[in-house]
């Protein structure tokens, strides 16, 4: 398990990443971070949906129902192109971060 | 299915309704019972299924926080045994004090009553109100003064009673026990107290028999009173004092609204007394018997406080 002190600052990368394949909803993202990472980190409902409001605001994702009108079922989630943007700039900076702290721990 | 519905009901339970929190509210539902449903697919038994759901759930504080919603938490104050301590030195401190400033409220009047006879008495040339009048003033103002002061002081050390607080166990330990000790002077001094004040009562029975020269009398009887007053009032504020700790008596929440409407009559009431009092002895000069308001508007007092107290105590 991985604590989520350490995993914060990626969740919404994260999201995005799993968005960037195609749209999804809240517990398919849930269901694909927990399988992906083999159980090793399961995001919380509070967390996620926390993550999905942050990223709406700031016009990185778009919320949408499969059937018009039907406000009752699930809520979708696709990316947007300044999600797309944002996200290339973040796996750069991942990139870099991963390289810093690799020269450190080793 | 419906322990998770009860699960956020509590959860969102105390939050205002607005679009966003209701929006939250929902989709959390709606990702909980997906996984609730899908761990049950995976051959995870009804109660395995819901705790994980539930310990999977995470912080509500976190959501709040994202949606920018301020949640006022009651702040409950901590006193520990050394602030309780300091309450109380400061209690004792100042109620002798008060109880003092009442003494001279009741003793100033006495000399005035008996101006002339003192004026005699100490062979002084002077108008026979003078003398009296002097010691009155010399009387209440200093009076008035260990009022605000002692006044001001006791109510800065009781801040913490006009908000939530809590003794630490070990505060409460110790003023539990030091109010169990008190209890006793306590007894005593009011007994003592009722005692002396009874004892007055010989002084102005005899000032009524005696006709002509019973001023000093009255004065020597107000002065008793005074002295019973003073044990009354000390014994009394030391021992609210523990009972505002220990919040006791009429320090109870309940009692609290009560205290609130009495204290309220309370300052409307007293201060207009004092005046008539003062206004109705000056145009008359009748000092001998206008004093009779006190203990007619303390009894009235007492007994609007006591019906208060127990409206209040029959509404819970």
């Amino acid at each position: 398990m991985i604590s989520s002190d350490v995993i914060r600052g990626y969740n919404d990368i994260i999201i995005l990443a799993i968005l960037a394949e195609g749209a999804s909803y809240g517990y398919e993202i849930s269901k694909t971070i927990r399988l992906r990472s083999e159980d090793r980190y399961i995001i919380k409902e509070t967390t996620l949906y926390s993550a999905f409001n942050r990223l709406e605001k700031n016009g990185y994702i778009r919320p949408f129902h499969h059937e018009e009108g039907d406000e009752s079922r699930r809520t979708y989630y696709e990316i947007t192109e300044t999600g797309r943007t944002y996200l290339k700039e973040k796996k750069t900076e991942w990139v870099t971060t991963q390289h810093v702290i690799n020269t450190f721990i080793k | 299915m419906n322990t998770i519905r009860t699960f956020l009901e509590n959860m969102f339970a105390g939050l205002p309704k607005t679009a966003d929190i209701l929006k939250a509210k929902k989709d959390l539902q709606q990702m909980m019972t997906e996984k609730y449903e899908d761990y049950k697919n995976e051959g995870k038994s009804e109660n395995e299924a819901i705790g994980l759901v539930i310990s999977e759930f995470g912080n509500i504080d976190e959501l709040l926080v994202e949606l920018g919603i301020q949640v006022e938490k009651e702040v409950i104050v901590q006193i520990d045994d050394h602030q309780a301590d300091a309450f109380i030195a400061s209690k004792q401190k100042h109620s002798w004090r008060i109880a003092l400033g009442v003494l001279l409220c009741i003793a100033g009047p006495a000399f005035l009553i008996s101006s002339r006879e003192l004026t005699q008495w100490l062979g002084i040339q002077a108008h026979q109100d003078l003398l009296g009048g002097i010691l009155l003033f010399a009387m209440i103002i200093p009076a008035v003064g260990i009022f605000i002061s002692s006044g001001m002081e006791l109510s800065q050390a009781a801040r913490f009673s006009q908000t939530t607080f809590e003794l630490t166990g070990q505060a409460r330990h110790q003023t539990e026990l030091a109010a169990e000790s008190y209890q006793k002077t306590y007894q005593r001094g009011i007994l003592f107290g009722v005692m002396i004040i009874l004892m007055s009562m010989l002084f102005f029975i005899t000032s009524g028999f005696i006709g002509n020269a019973q001023t000093p009398f009255v004065s020597l009887g107000l002065l008793v009173v005074g002295a019973g007053v003073f044990r009354l009032v000390w014994s009394g504020l030391i021992m609210s004092g523990y009972n505002q700790l220990l919040k006791r008596g009429s320090h109870t929440p309940a009692m609290k609204k009560a205290n609130r409407l009495t204290d309220v009559v309370a300052s409307i009431v007293f201060p207009l007394t004092a005046a008539i009092y003062l206004l109705v002895s000056f145009l008359t000069g009748r000092w001998d018997i206008t004093w009779i308001m006190w203990p007619v508007v303390g009894i009235l007092f007492g007994i609007f406080a006591g019906a208060i107290e127990e409206i209040h105590k029959h509404k819970k």
